[in-house]
């Protein structure tokens, strides 16, 4: 192989070929990543921190590269993650006001498997105020922009994860997902992401948005690069109970071609932005062209499965803040402290029913939808990333932007089921759009291979952003 | 000697969280639409759903409706 040009905009695998074939090595790799994030984050501020130990970690990934002992595909590839996860001794953030850092005394069971990899932890990335928003807003931290055209929002939660893997200054990231924290931003910035099946990865040393519905999955630009970052996070913890359940444990199986039964919920389409669906229905077309077969199905229950999500986010998150709410309730943004204050008067009887009913809504759903299908495939938001104004004076406003982000994405938080976004296109002026995958309970093998073979059909997770434009401080300039 | 009757829930939400009257009743409003949307989803609900038993749940789903 010849030199290459931009060895950060390859994929994690590609990478991994140059440091196990000694054409380049973890210290290179991590010297361009500090330097893409020196010059391109003043233009997008997805870091909150660079870590200085990360080029240590980059000395002994090539020294175990040298002695053959590096197992893992991670082994020297400089990531950065959501600062929602402990690292013993080190700060944690939550995107929150400093009053709530909190200086780790655990490692987080997401960065322990990442470091047993040996990969390169290279810092902290920005995120919404305690994970709630998919905007990529912060009145702490500063906007964290979307590198595709920075006076856009990024899409958030996981604002920062999104942003940095976009614009190439790491190969991935991982993030958290409780009404799509992972999918809104990843889609809304051209890559691919993954939230898991509630359950798959430990969520130990991580801080707890939703606690019934909160997944930790991965961020990356393809959807072989996030299988590969799953296999180091998932698995049983006895730290957290729910991942030592027995399912059946991931393995990737991105080369088996079979033929893909995809479902199409048809009425929910239609409330897909014009581009969003012309780009959705491309990708579908293409798919079919390739083989897939789809079935168009209906899906009534999605109303009353946001209900009873809305129900569990707000009884668990006022439950989780209260104390601080009522002690500190300044140092909260405005609306993520309204947010917060209003699962007080959700009765337990109606935040149990809604947990009782989970079991039954999957199984009609497992039932009713995907009864005959590998897959179900709907946009991953419903518009391109929104124009960022601060909308943190105008709660109606502000509500009724979050519903449409979290449209498409909030219900398989509450049905705790798979889902993967994929690049699929571009809408109008020029911004990324994503389709969504979502699979059967653990199933996540089957929505990456559909996802893997798509981007072997398409070229869109190759695409990157012109960076040249972006202004130091445009994410931090239009901030609250 | 016995403490005074507490406040009722909605005032000591407002006071808790310093809410102003066009707020709290602005919280009491969307919650009750929610809880009724609920609390009708949830008219025939089996009497052997354990709520706590979501992640099995989910394993055994997963199980009994297979893999692609």
């Amino acid at each position: 192989m010849g030199k290459v040009n931009d060895p950060l905009a390859l994929s994690i695998r590609a990478a991994g070929g140059l440091l196990r074939s000694g054409q380049t090595t973890a210290a290179e790799l991590t010297r361009l990543s500090e330097a893409r994030i020196r010059a391109c984050d003043p233009g997008l501020n997805a870091f909150l921190s660079l870590r200085p130990a990360a080029a240590s970690q980059a000395a002994a990934a090539d020294a175990a590269l040298a002695q053959g002992t590096a197992g893992s595909p991670l082994a020297g590839i400089p990531l950065a993650h959501k600062d929602m996860f402990y690292r013993t001794g080190e700060t944690t953030t939550f995107g929150a006001h400093p009053a709530f850092w909190k200086q780790a005394e655990i490692t987080s069971a997401v960065k322990a498997g990442l470091d047993h990899s040996l990969a390169v932890d290279m810092g902290t990335l920005n995120m919404s105020e305690f994970a709630a928003g998919p905007t990529g807003e912060n009145v702490h931290h500063g906007r964290c922009a979307n590198p595709w055209a920075t006076d856009r929002l990024s899409g958030g939660s996981s604002s920062g994860s999104a942003a940095a893997v976009a614009a190439r200054m790491i190969y991935g990231s991982i993030g958290s997902d409780t009404g799509g924290s992972i999918r809104v931003p990843a889609a809304l910035c051209g890559v691919t992401g993954l939230k898991p099946t509630y359950g798959r990865v430990s969520r130990h040393g991580a801080m707890a948005r939703v606690w019934s519905q909160d997944s930790i999955g991965p961020i990356a630009r393809s959807a072989e690069d996030c299988a590969l970052l799953l296999q180091a996070i998932a698995g049983p913890d006895p730290r957290d109970p729910l991942s030592t359940l027995t399912a059946p444990p991931f393995e990737p199986r991105l080369h088996d071609v079979r033929a893909i039964r995809i479902a199409l919920p048809h009425a929910l389409l239609a409330e897909a932005d014009d581009d969003v669906a012309t780009c959705f229905s491309a990708a579908i077309q293409a798919l079919a062209a390739a083989g897939a077969h789809m079935d168009t199905v209906r899906w009534t229950d999605v109303d009353a499965i946001h209900a009873l999500a809305e129900v569990t986010h707000k009884a668990e998150s006022t439950a989780l803040h209260d104390n601080q709410l009522s002690a500190h309730p300044g140092k909260y943004g405005a609306f993520v402290r309204q947010r917060f204050e209003e699962g007080a008067l959700i009765p337990a009887v109606r935040y149990l029913q809604a947990q009782s009913l989970r079991p039954a809504m999957v199984e009609r759903f497992l039932r009713e939808v995907m009864q005959s299908c590998d897959a179900v495939a709907l946009p991953t938001v419903a518009c391109v990333a929104p124009v960022a104004r601060s909308l943190e004076d105008d709660i109606d406003a502000n509500r009724q932007l979050l519903g449409r982000l979290t449209r498409y994405t909030r219900p398989f938080n509450y049905l705790g089921l798979p889902a993967l976004t994929v690049p699929c296109g571009f809408g109008r002026d020029g911004l990324p759009v994503g389709m969504q995958l979502v699979g059967r309970p653990f199933d996540e093998a089957t929505i990456l291979r559909i996802g893997h073979f798509y981007q072997t059909l398409t070229d869109w997770h190759h695409r990157s952003p012109d960076l040249s434009r972006a202004r130091p401080g445009a994410g931090k300039a239009t901030a609250a | 000697m016995t403490s005074p009757d507490p406040l009722p829930l909605d005032r000591q939400c407002a006071h808790a969280y310093r809410l102003d009257e066009r707020r709290l009743l602005d919280i009491s409003g969307r919650t009750a639409r929610l809880a009724a949307q609920v609390s009708e989803l949830a008219r025939d609900l089996d009497l052997d759903c354990h709520p706590w038993e979501f992640g099995a749940a989910l394993v055994e789903l997963g199980a009994r409706h297979g893999q692609g």
